[in-house]
């Protein structure tokens, strides 16, 4: 009996262990995000909201700039937050001389993509 | 003992008159150059010999003796992107990547390359360049060095070649990839986190990094861009701000010769333009304009004013896309006479250049922009752009 009762208990510890961690998998699985992008001619401006504290978060705004003589170049700029912060945030001025066309923004959650926004021209 | 020397000494000399049977070939060979003929308009166009090679803008698509390499581009159905590589002679579109039984859908591909991180080696994924048979691109090594990475031919291997210079990523989390060309043994390169730039260039591998040009220090801020390597020599564009003024722009051509070690200033230009058999075809307020860098003479091809990002040179064609006319790309021959004009069907937004066959850019997408090209070999009212992506 006594041996019964032990194997009982292991399995229920067992058991709960198990789903305990099933369930958190579960609730991060389905944490929320949202990401946006805004972009004028002289500001560009991303977000990364993240629903679940705890992990590492990354916005990266990858744009496209232009200057008067018609040339073009890439960029982007990005802001990392860790621990209970859930938001990334980053907002860059056009460079000098230099107006941005469009760009899109990209969230990252402990360093894999899980988010993309659409392409916003300024 | 005494025959075994004589017939090394034989064998030495044998191998020195073949030397100098190959060294008189090859100068030979060399002497040959690009030519060009004068047509019945006493315009010099590009023969079948010395026809423009490739002619490209914008280092995003590395042209190598079999086809031609790029990045992939970002889509919703696609956030990690991979190295492609188009075979000249079929068009096909695969992953560079070797490995057998690879499916080229998993960051473990040989296709996929970590992107610009804190404390790793990622790679930004515009800039390529094909050099004596390997592929180089840009990126940020593990301790934020702006570095030059090596990739082999056939995407099995990749390693940091060249660092450029530090940057503050891990405090800023700014990425401005440098303006970038590897010419002669040298990256020539740029720095984009200064405000008065200068040129600098630095052996392949390392070493140290030499000012090729300098900007004015009492400009406001100085851009160096628009590089084109023509017969060994180095042309780029100097642009200087004055002031906030945009009247108050100074805009330069240049050329550096490497033999000499000299910058010289070509022609006072700003905007796009391309240089082939000495003359420099650049726009303006007035046109399109060919200047004759040997008579120092200007010549207006196109008598209307344009707006246009970058000019390219093929056997036949001058290319321009004129952003004042919603991108449509217009088709010149080298009197200035118009060909065709090709819609811009696709949402095109601006393109890299190309050689004689194709012309290579990026059009409009729901995220990012998508690659596009236009075979130029088919007959000029059959031209059109079309998406380019992997099979």
């Amino acid at each position: 009996m006594r041996k019964f009762k032990k194997m009982i208990f292991g399995m229920a510890l067992a058991m709960s262990i198990f789903v305990g961690s099933a369930g958190s998998c579960y609730a991060a699985a389905r944490a929320t995000s949202n990401i946006t992008i805004d972009v004028t001619k002289t500001r560009i401006v991303g977000k990364f909201e993240y629903g679940e504290a705890g992990h590492q978060i990354k916005v990266v705004v990858n744009y496209l700039e232009q200057d008067s003589k018609g040339y073009f170049r890439d960029g982007s700029a990005s802001d990392t937050q860790f621990g209970n912060v859930t938001t990334a945030y980053v907002s860059r001025p056009n460079t000098e001389g230099y107006q941005y066309i469009s760009g899109y923004a990209l969230g990252y959650v402990d360093g894999v993509k899980k988010a993309i926004s659409g392409e916003a021209y300024a | 003992m005494r025959n075994v020397i004589i017939k090394k000494q034989i064998r030495f000399v044998k191998g020195i008159r073949f030397f100098c049977a190959l060294t008189a070939g090859l100068f030979l060979l060399s002497a040959c150059g690009k030519t060009a003929t004068e047509n019945s308009a006493g315009i010099s166009a590009p023969t079948q010999s010395g026809a423009v090679e490739s002619d490209f803008e914008y280092q995003f698509v590395a042209e190598s003796e079999n086809g031609y390499y790029f990045w992939e581009r970002i889509s919703p159905d696609r956030l990690n992107t991979r190295l492609l590589f188009m075979d000249r002679e079929s068009g096909g579109v695969v992953p560079l990547c070797n490995r057998p039984d690879c499916n080229h859908e998993g960051l473990e591909c040989n296709a996929y390359y970590p992107e610009i991180n804190f404390h790793t080696a990622g790679v930004d994924k515009k800039y390529l360049q094909y050099y004596e048979g390997e592929l180089y691109a840009v990126g940020l090594s593990e301790d934020a060095y702006v570095s030059v990475f090596r990739i082999k031919a056939d995407g099995s291997e990749w390693e940091l070649s060249t660092k450029l210079y530090r940057t503050d990523y891990a405090r800023t989390g700014h990425w401005k990839p440098p303006e970038l060309l590897i010419n002669g043994g040298y990256v020539y390169f740029v720095d984009w986190y200064q405000t008065v730039k200068r040129l600098e260039r630095i052996p392949i591998g390392g070493g140290t990094s030499e000012i090729v040009f300098e900007g004015s220090p009492d400009a406001s801020a100085v851009d160096i861009y628009r590089f084109e390597i023509n017969a060994g020599s180095l042309s780029f564009q100097v642009i200087s701000y004055q002031d906030d003024s945009p009247e108050n722009i100074v805009q330069e051509l240049y050329c550096y010769d490497p033999e000499t070690g000299q910058c010289s200033l070509t022609k006072n230009i700003g905007g796009s333009y391309s240089i082939w058999n000495d003359f420099v075809y650049y726009e303006n307020s007035e046109g399109l304009c060919r200047y004759s860098m040997q008579d120092d003479t200007v010549e207006v091809l196109v008598d209307q004013p344009m707006n246009v990002p970058n000019i390219t040179l093929t056997k036949e064609y001058i290319i321009l896309c004129d952003q004042m006319a919603d991108c449509v790309l217009n088709l010149y021959d080298y009197e200035g006479k118009k060909l065709t004009t090709v819609p811009n069907t696709l949402g095109m937004f601006w393109y890299f250049g190309g050689n004689s066959e194709i012309l290579f850019g990026e059009c409009r997408a729901e995220i990012g922009r998508k690659l596009c090209y236009l075979d130029l070999t088919r007959p000029l009212d059959e031209l059109q752009w079309e998406e380019l992506q992997a099979d």
